[in-house]
């Protein structure tokens, strides 16, 4: 039987190689996904051992808070640093200021995304402290003169000696002295950095204060470090810390753990979407194989094979297959790690080093790619092995099964179950089940394809009688196995089903931020950074309320605090003008009257604490400073003004950082927009990176950011749509072979070459349409589904993007062409006599 | 039979009116050099309009090589064909197809029909393929001739073999072609079924004067035509006017001694 089984392999290289192709490049996105994301782990943790440099330990402030996942830390006063010094057993200790620092190319423009972080850094000279080397120029020695990353001074463009900016967020002006890079590398991971000096820092990064975020300390080489943090600790401050080395390893990479974390199961479900369009691909070139050597096997039977011995031909013939296409996947993987590298590195989520394909990666893409092929082999395998002898002796007709009762039964069901579970999850707004019922409808349909393929191949094919006979050949030649061309569309449907669903979420969420700028966005213009998602200075919002050009100014701000043991970032803003311009929906109370220590709240959060008007709730910040505030309203947008608001000045007087994301400017009666426009631009002319926009041009930013996470997805999807496409090709293939006779006798009786093609073209592009006019549906079916069950709250408000899925239809309809256009050509190619006289 | 007063179909008007089809010093050789199979070496063959011709041979003699180069479906080594005025080796594929398409009728062995169309729509095929209607009139005429009238909605698949050669000899009269070839139109048939198809074929010849090839083993089919040419080796040896089984099989005899 293995005989037969490798002859069967050579003799149908070719149909094989279709099969192969699924199986190669499903395997190869898995791969990918795994090198990518390992390799992206083993950056980073390169970087984040790399940035520990050769410090021993670090002392830092005790005082943190934890708003969203993100750790705002407390400064320590500049002197502790001569108290490290002096202790017995350190060999060298060094104060490191940080904060945010954007820096401005030559056309001031921002340079980096507003991924990884934009940092300003105290220049340490000494190797043992600091990661950052000279690569070029020299230290920065003045407060104004900074030393930039290799990876931004390319970016920019800055050469030494050039004059910008950086933006901390006040706009500092600097001369670029010098580059240096991070552990050897041009940046860490993209993380911009601008080092300044010591005093650089202290005026610029800290404010002026004379206070530090780290001491970095380096032991002298004998020392015993254990014994050393402990004499250190004897000296700090009411206030301060030190950690050892490992503690300070571990903290940094659990920053990117976060991220990684997040990252990996999105990747993994687009390789998994790409596995199951891949499986349909495969288990139809399977069932097409093992019904065309229906004959051949009931030759085998009838000379005595057993059954057994049947269906282990075809397992054996899959394992070969799918071994072998799960290695060339394998090494592929290589390939899509490479372009995923691409893709991420788009949105400056790409750490370089070497791309890294471990055992296990190796094992998995090997396993699964086998394993697919041979289960997906299974059901025709059987099929094949319940061959009757008999049916070696007569005509036998290829491949007729139809749509199948029981099977249109389970699916009715299954859709009834899905539509049930949706109504309910949309009624109590559950997400859980509306998901369930969404995904349960979603294989529904792909159960129920099949007794569909007929009378929706029919409706959709009916523009096709305007081509003639060819139209109708290819019409009903399409629908002539139900099963065949429901499994080929399927393929095709779940990746469409996807993109539309991707393409539907991002046109709600545009439609939700217009609604929600509609409904609680009242200014005319807005001010801030450039990339739109920088910070702001306080100021800004002070110099713009004071021109008389403007009405009311407020800025938008936002600062972590603990209010009553909630760790949280409370905005913060004029709230004596804000409610003119922005809309919180106040429940209960004044806004105007949330001035000095008070406060107003979310409903939900009031609720939550038990919080009334008049409840007195203490606070305290990361700068040491604490109180008491008053709750003086209670709102219910928390969109747009989050879980609690107090007033900027009082935090400031507080001392309390304030970072504006952006100022909402009502412009006075009787100024037009553009003359509002150019007050506020020649006003704000002296702070470089501000950019003032209008309400449309303002929201565009946003509508950009969600285009950008589009193109990623679409990117990712492309694959299983290409699986798909070769699966389409395959059948038509596979079909055209089946069909060799038929194809001779057109061409006999005078079907021309232009028709042959056409007739395979339009069968093509009925399957394609099918698959997605399907995937249409249900994606936008389950996006109706979950975004009505995320409640009106949300910020999502469900649109149909006409255009765009328009456009997902007719690339659907050309991509049934492309699929095509092989084996529209060969079955034109036939030579008619060998058509016929082939038996 | 009921017949319709139909005239026998001649567009083009030819330079020998009644010659169909002409064969001048055809050969066609397969492969090279020493694998090299001489299929025909110089056959020359007219074709009379109206007529129904037999060609018999023994197998391997090249019949089927000759029908399929007369049809235009393959090219000679060598020699010339023509269907009507038409040499066909002067055509290019596109107009061999279009040849085929509305001067040709085919009738095959097996494999006739298109298993997705009924009846009624394998018959209109090649009138459809070149855009055209064919004529309703015309249609019904042959149809009820072959004795389809109530199997027309049906597929192939729902007809007996018989039921099905006698679509294809349908569909090969529906364009009213010049020339209808068929090779062993009856091979697959029972002898009741065959002899329908044969004096059908026959009828067709005699009363709509379509003229017919057909390529047979079967002395007895070769009863039903107006003449009979035998094929030996790639050469027309004999040539029988109303042939009889005994006169067939006795020159048939005479080959292999
Ligand atoms: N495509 C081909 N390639 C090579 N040789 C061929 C080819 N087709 C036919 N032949 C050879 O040409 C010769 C004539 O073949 P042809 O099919 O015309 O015979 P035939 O008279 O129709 O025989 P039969 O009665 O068995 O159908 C034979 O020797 C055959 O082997
Ligand atoms: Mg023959």
């Amino acid at each position: 039987m293995l005989q037969v089984t490798l002859a069967n392999l050579r003799a149908h290289k070719r149909r094989l190689l279709a099969t192969s192709a699924a199986v190669l490049l499903g395997v190869a996105f898995l791969v990918g996904v795994l090198v990518q994301t390992t390799s992206l782990q083993a950056g980073f943790d390169r970087l984040f051992r790399a940035e520990s440099a050769d410090i021993d330990l670090v002392v830092r402030s005790d005082r943190v808070i934890e708003a969203d996942d993100e750790t705002f830390r407390g400064r320590v006063p500049a002197s502790v640093l001569d108290a490290v010094r002096a202790t017995p057993g350190v060999a060298a200790a060094e104060a490191d200021i940080r904060g945010t620092a954007v820096i401005l190319d030559r056309d001031g423009d921002e340079v980096g995304t507003p991924g990884p972080p934009r940092l300003g850094l105290t220049w340490i000279d000494d190797p043992d402290l600091s990661p950052y080397r000279i690569e070029s120029g020299r230290a920065p020695a003045g407060p104004d003169e900074v030393v930039i990353d290799v990876a931004s001074a390319d970016a920019a463009g800055l050469a030494i000696g050039d004059r910008t900016s950086v933006l901390t967020p006040d706009p500092v002006a600097v001369e670029v002295v010098g580059t240096a890079t991070f552990a050897g590398e041009d940046s860490q991971g993209g993380v911009t950095a601008a080092l300044f000096s010591p005093e650089g820092a202290r005026q610029h990064l800290a404010g002026g204060a004379d206070e530090v975020d780290r001491i970095v300390v380096a032991a002298e080489p004998d020392a015993d470090v254990a014994a050393l943090e402990r004499s250190i600790r004897a000296e700090l401050p009411e206030g301060a810390e030190v950690i050892d080395r490992a503690t300070f390893e571990a903290e940094n990479q659990d920053q990117v753990a976060g991220l990684l974390n997040a990252l990996r199961p999105i990747l993994l479900s687009f390789a998994l979407i790409a596995l199951v369009v891949a499986a349909f691909s495969i288990y139809n070139a399977f069932s097409i194989l093992v019904a065309q050597r229906t004959r051949e096997s009931a030759m085998l039977r009838a000379l005595g094979a057993t059954r057994g011995q049947t269906l282990r031909a075809v397992l054996v013939e899959a394992l070969i297959v799918g071994f072998g296409s799960a290695a060339l996947g394998t090494v592929a993987g290589l390939g899509v790690a490479a372009g995923l590298r691409a893709l991420l590195g788009a949105f400056d989520l790409d750490v370089g080093g070497p791309l890294q394909l471990g055992l296990g990666t190796i094992v998995v893409g090997l396993g699964v790619g086998t394993l697919i092929t041979v289960l997906c082999a299974l059901g025709p395998a059987v099929r094949a092995s319940r061959t009757a002898p008999i049916a070696a002796l007569r005509d036998v007709s290829v491949d007729r099964t139809g749509a199948g009762r029981v099977r249109s039964g389970i699916g009715l069901a299954m859709a009834a179950l899905g539509v049930a579970l949706i109504g309910w999850g949309v009624a109590d707004t559950s997400l859980a089940r509306s998901g369930l019922g969404a995904g349960l409808a979603i294989i529904a349909v792909a159960v129920l394809a099949p007794a569909l393929a007929r009378p929706v191949g029919g409706v959709l094919g009916a523009p096709l009688r305007l081509r003639g006979v060819t139209g109708d050949l290819a019409r009903t030649n399409a629908v002539r196995n139900p099963r065949r061309t429901a499994a080929t569309s399927t393929a095709l449907m779940i990746g469409v089903a996807v993109v539309a669903l991707f393409t539907v979420f991002a046109s709600s969420l545009q439609a939700g931020l217009d609604r929600f700028a509609d409904e609680s966005f009242g200014g005319d213009l807005v001010v801030s950074a450039g990339s739109g998602f920088g910070d702001l200075d306080t100021d800004v919002a002070r110099e713009v309320a004071a021109l008389p050009e403007v009405d009311a100014a407020a800025g938008l701000g936002y600062a972590p605090l603990d209010i009553g043991g909630r760790q949280i970032f409370v905005s913060a803003s004029d709230l004596a003008v804000a409610g003119r311009i922005v809309d919180v929906g106040m429940v209960e109370g004044d806004l105007a009257d949330v001035q000095g220590p008070s406060m107003a709240v979310a409903e939900g959060v009031a609720r939550d604490e038990g919080w009334t008007i008049g409840s007195t709730v203490p606070w305290r910040s990361v700068a040491g400073t604490s109180g008491e505030v008053v709750v003086r309203g209670i709102y219910d947008n928390e969109e747009i003004a989050g879980d609690a608001l107090m007033s900027t000045s009082f935090l400031e007087d507080e001392g309390v950082d304030v970072r504006d994301g952006s100022v909402i400017v009502d412009l006075a009666d009787g100024v037009s927009l553009d003359q509002g426009r150019r007050a506020l631009e020649t006003a704000l002319d002296d702070r470089a990176g501000v950019v003032v926009r209008d309400r449309q041009e303002y929201l565009d930013l946003f509508a950009a950011q969600v285009q950008q996470v589009l193109v990623l997805v679409y990117g990712m999807l492309a694959l299983s749509i290409v699986i798909a496409l070769i699966g389409i090709a395959n059948t038509l293939s596979l079909s055209t072979i089946e069909r060799t006779h038929e194809l001779g006798l057109l061409r006999a009786v005078g079907q021309s070459r232009g028709q042959t093609r056409a007739m395979v073209r339009w069968e093509s592009v009925l399957i394609a349409v099918l698959g997605t006019v399907l995937g249409l549906v249900a994606g936008l079916g389950a996006a109706w589904a979950l975004i009505a069950s995320a409640g009106p709250d949300s910020l999502l408000v469900f649109a149909t993007p006409t255009g765009a899925l328009a456009v997902v239809a007719v690339l659907g309809g050309l991509a049934g062409v492309v699929a095509s256009l092989r084996p529209a050509a060969r079955a034109a190619r036939l030579d008619p006599l060998a058509a016929i006289a082939a038996t | 039979m009921p017949t319709t007063a139909a005239p026998t179909s001649a567009p083009t008007p030819t330079p020998t009116p009644s010659i169909a089809a002409q064969v001048r010093s055809a050969t066609k050789v397969y492969g090279h050099g020493d694998t090299a199979v001489h299929a025909l070496r110089g056959v020359d063959l007219d074709v009379a309009t109206g007529r129904f011709l037999a060609v018999m041979g023994p197998s391997g003699s090249g019949k089927s090589t000759l029908m399929h180069c007369l049809a235009g479906l393959d090219q000679l080594t060598s020699g010339e064909v023509r269907i009507g005025d038409v040499e066909l080796g002067s055509l290019r594929e596109r107009d061999l197809t279009r040849l085929r398409r509305d001067r040709i009728g085919f009738v095959f062995q097996a494999f006739n029909l298109i298993p997705t169309l009924t009846a009624r729509e394998n018959i209109e095929l090649p009138s459809r393929l070149a855009g055209d209607r064919p004529d309703p009139a015309w249609v019904d005429a042959i149809v009820s001739t072959v004795g389809l009238g109530d199997r027309l909605g049906h597929r192939p698949a729902e007809l007996s073999g018989g039921q099905q050669q006698r679509v294809a000899v349908a569909r090969a009269l529906a364009t009213r072609p010049d020339l209808v070839f068929a090779d062993e139109p009856t091979g697959n048939l029972d002898s009741r079924s065959g002899t329908e198809i044969l004096r059908f074929l026959r009828t067709a010849a005699d009363e709509l004067g379509q003229t017919v090839v057909m390529v047979t083993h079967d002395p007895v089919a070769a009863t039903h035509a107006h003449e009979a040419v035998i094929l030996a080796d790639g050469r027309i040896v004999d040539h029988v006017g109303s042939p009889t089984v005994d006169d067939v099989l006795a020159r048939l005899a005479a080959l292999g001694g």
